[in-house]
């Protein structure tokens, strides 16, 4: 199982959104850092196909990203999505299932289970704008995980959730990253630190640093504030 | 072996737990969804109120030619902005509603949603057409053919405006502005319709079907780069 992606760039009129990136990532949890406008959630675009790259090539096991067959084993969260007004949670997932190439029979399994897993059971059958945010984020992670996606893509995946659910979620992360290729990014650097094995870091659209991350080692936050201080020199 | 030699067996030994039992679940075929199913499917995600909308001149025109003895074909022409605007802004649903990103990273993108959509109505109102021109007719001066076009016209217009708008205008300002054209086309239709009579009775079928000609080729090209708009994000703010 391995994500390539390949001298990947995007660049608009007179802006390099990502410059020139190049990974290669086998399964496990890989955290994305970097400030806003760094060019993550641009590279997390292009990963998921809904930005086509300037230049470069992102395959997935030999896949190329414009490909059905690629998309059939994707499971993306943006980090801003909306919601047809008059959907429930149940609705939603159900729809996402049929989108995702699910038959009914595999939905009705999947849709109840996930609902469980992210602790909305009891608000299936409530309107999704009667959510709060935490509710609507975790509707997020359970329809990314409909189709049992072997590459999972979470941008800023605990924005809303509580100290609770966010640790829940980091367990439930740990769990998937075993079997699949997770990439998340976030600007909460104690997340990485918690759940990521490979840290990679972004800066005006490059990638400044990529490596294993252990707990227990030095402070990621101090290593990060250092890293751009080193660029800056 | 008789009954009471297996629950005797059952009670005896104690059945080992299954070894590799999430393996072999992932690797039982599944059984996959076609695309054709799938739009089919898109039908019941379409608004309920489209489908009331689009009956809507068939019965008008049902009251209006068989128990007032009225020319329906002005009234009707009137209302078909409104159906065009019912069926364009159930295309671009996604974008209004912040759905796109989710649906273009699906197996089935929303490239295959909004053409399933396009589809589906566009067939639709293709049969309410077909239904409306015989009898918006019937008290007319125009032939069914005749009224086929001039309907066409008024629903075609509303549609390219629609769809032009829409594919330049975000969220919902775009739905504003679209209800705004559409409100503006009915008007046109309903408070000139007796120079407009005039105009085409006197002018012929000729320049109505010119007219037709210009604003399918408008509406095709239009469907065109709102289904090419599907295939990427336009705009990306980080």
């Amino acid at each position: 199982m391995e994500l390539s992606i390949d001298r990947v760039s995007k660049q608009y009129r007179n802006k390099i959104a990502v410059d020139r990136v190049s990974l290669r990532l086998q399964e496990g949890v890989y955290g994305l850092l970097g400030a806003n406008g760094a060019g993550k959630t641009t590279l997390m675009r292009m990963i998921c196909g809904i930005l086509k790259p300037t230049s470069g090539t992102i395959a997935f096991n030999h896949m190329d990203v414009s490909t059905e067959e690629y998309r059939a084993v994707l499971g993306y969260l943006p980090q801003d999505f909306g919601y047809y007004p008059e959907f429930k949670g149940t609705d939603f997932l159900y729809y996402m299932a049929a989108l995702k190439g699910l038959t009914k029979q595999q939905a009705g399994q999947k849709v109840p289970e996930l609902l469980e897993l992210v602790s909305l059971e009891d608000d299936g059958r409530r309107k999704i704008k009667t959510y709060s945010g935490g509710m609507k984020q975790r509707l997020g992670i359970a329809q990314a995980l409909l189709n049992d996606p072997k590459l999972l893509v979470l941008d800023e995946p605990t924005a809303g959730l509580d100290p609770k659910e966010r640790v829940r979620f980091r367990n439930l992360i740990g769990e998937l990253g075993k079997s699949r290729i997770v990439l998340l990014s976030t600007h909460i650097v104690s997340d990485i630190e918690h759940i990521a094995d490979t840290v990679l870091m972004m800066k005006d659209g490059q990638m400044i640093w990529q490596g294993k991350w252990e707990e227990g080692a030095e402070n990621l936050e101090d290593f990060y504030l250092r890293q751009f201080e080193e660029e800056g020199r | 072996m008789n009954r009471k030699m297996r629950e005797a067996l059952r009670e005896a030994f104690e059945v080992p737990a299954p070894a590799h039992r999430q393996d072999f679940f992932e690797n039982i075929p599944q059984g996959r969804v076609s695309l054709i199913s799938f739009m089919l499917s898109q039908a019941g995600y379409i608004r309920k109120r489209v489908f009331v909308i689009s009956l809507f001149p068939v019965l008008l025109s049902l009251a209006g030619t068989c128990f007032l003895d009225f020319d329906m074909m002005w009234v009707i022409s009137a209302f078909m902005p409104f159906l065009a605007l019912s069926a364009v802004t159930e295309n671009f649903r996604s974008a209004v509603y912040g759905m796109e990103e989710l649906e273009m990273s699906a197996r089935f993108s929303l490239k295959s949603v909004v053409l399933a959509r396009m589809g589906i109505l566009g067939v639709l109102h293709l049969v309410l057409l077909c239904l409306l021109m015989p009898l918006a007719c019937v008290h007319s001066i125009f032939t069914a053919a005749q009224t086929g076009v001039y309907l066409l016209i008024s629903y075609l217009l509303a549609d390219v405006m629609g769809l032009w708008i829409l594919r330049n205008l975000r969220g919902k300002e775009g739905l504003y502005a679209c209800v705004g054209a559409a409100v503006c086309i009915s008007s046109f239709y309903s408070l000139l319709r007796v120079r407009l009579a005039r105009l085409l009775y006197r002018s012929g079928f000729a320049w109505a079907a010119v007219l037709l000609i210009i604003l399918l080729i408008l509406c095709v090209s239009e469907m065109k780069k709102m289904v090419r708009q599907t295939e990427e994000l336009r705009w990306n703010i980080s």
